[in-house]
């Protein structure tokens, strides 16, 4: 089982790639992790994101992760010492 | 804010005042149209909703009948899939009485503006939601924001947001409305709970109104306000029908 962090993205660096600010850790985690992670998202639910990376833009990743709440499976870490994620949106804020 | 941070109660629909703009700029806390139904309608409706084989669990844990887009932020088809069968069904238990008529009538009035559910080219959003809160059932602090929270969804173009809850079934005791002094903001979002709502140290600190729900009467509040249903005690359920509603073009447009 992947491990889980959750918390808000709050600077996008690229069309793959933004900080995040973590406020959740799943308890049954094999690491822990900072307050600040940098991820590289190798995939994500969020509709206006397009799953092309050559199409994809740091306009729509901006306008669709910046502030938002989110939820990310660890796969694993880059080159970079990054966290390799699977990204998706979250449980809801209200209804 | 003052202590005297107290819903507007309208007896009579007054145009002369837009308390909509007093919602949005905080100066009240909700505006309560008294005895929109009359408690033999509301109970007829409640028996209606009990027997009805469609209630689910939806968002926060309450149970529902109806669709909301926040269970669909991801999978914007499988929202339109699914409310054509939830407004179906609320055509069903509504189709002797719709309270849908009187609230719309209401907040027209009160606005001056037509109102209309919401439509994407051809498809209907979600025309309401039934909520039962069962004695017990807890429900976290909460915002409603589609603009923030469902960007995906045109109605999340509309410039405000405001909530209409019609009460059909009070509780006994406690299932109070808890309405605070503080509105959402982008920052806010690391108090996120994973699944729903924020934690309470969200509205630490905040001026709040508590406002009893008595059966038949409709409330409206600004939801990007915190608020709060408070757990039900004893052998009565809470429950309301509700909607959201914004500012399309000249119109105002409803959704769930």
């Amino acid at each position: 089982m992947n491990d889980i962090i959750w918390g808000t993205a709050t600077k996008i660096l690229s069309n793959k790639s933004f900080e995040m600010e973590v406020t959740h850790q799943k308890e049954e985690n094999n690491s822990t992790y900072s307050e600040k992670e940098t991820i590289e998202f190798t995939e994500t639910d969020i509709m206006s994101i397009s799953t092309d990376e050559i199409q994809r833009t740091v306009e729509q990743v901006e306008q669709g992760l910046k502030d938002k709440f989110i939820k990310c499976e660890i796969s694993g870490k880059n080159e970079n010492n990054e966290l390799v994620c699977k990204v998706s949106h979250s449980g809801a804020g209200g209804y | 804010m003052s202590i005297c941070w107290k819903p507007k109660i309208i007896t009579n629909l007054d145009l002369q005042t837009n308390y909509f703009d007093e919602l949005l700029s905080g100066k009240i806390p909700a505006i309560i149209v008294p005895k929109v139904l009359d408690q033999q309608e509301c109970q007829v409706l409640v028996d209606r909703i009990m027997l009805n084989n469609e209630i689910s669990i939806g968002l926060g844990s309450t149970k529902k009948i109806g669709e909301s887009i926040n269970s669909y932020i991801s999978n914007k088809m499988e929202y339109f899939k699914n409310v054509k069968q939830s407004n179906h069904c609320l055509g069903k238990i509504f189709s002797h009485n719709d309270p849908r008529e009187k609230m719309l009538s209401v907040i027209s009035g009160l606005s001056g503006k037509e109102i209309q559910f919401a439509k994407e080219k051809s498809l209907s959003y979600s025309k309401g939601m039934i909520r039962i809160y069962d004695p017990g059932d807890p429900v976290h602090v909460h915002r409603d924001n589609a603009s923030f929270e469902a960007t995906n969804f045109s109605i999340s173009t509309f410039s405000e947001q405001f909530s209409a809850v019609l009460h059909l079934q009070s509780a006994r005791y406690g299932g109070s409305l808890t309405v605070f002094d503080k509105i959402w903001t982008r920052s806010d979002e690391k108090f996120r709970d994973p699944e729903f709502g924020y934690s309470n140290d969200v509205i630490d600190g905040a001026f709040c109104t508590s406002i009893t729900c008595k059966q038949g009467d409709l409330v409206i509040i600004n939801p990007n306000n915190y608020h709060i249903v408070n757990t039900v005690e004893g052998n009565l359920s809470r429950i309301t029908f509700g909607f959201f509603f914004g500012h399309g073009n000249s119109y105002l447009s409803a959704w769930s």
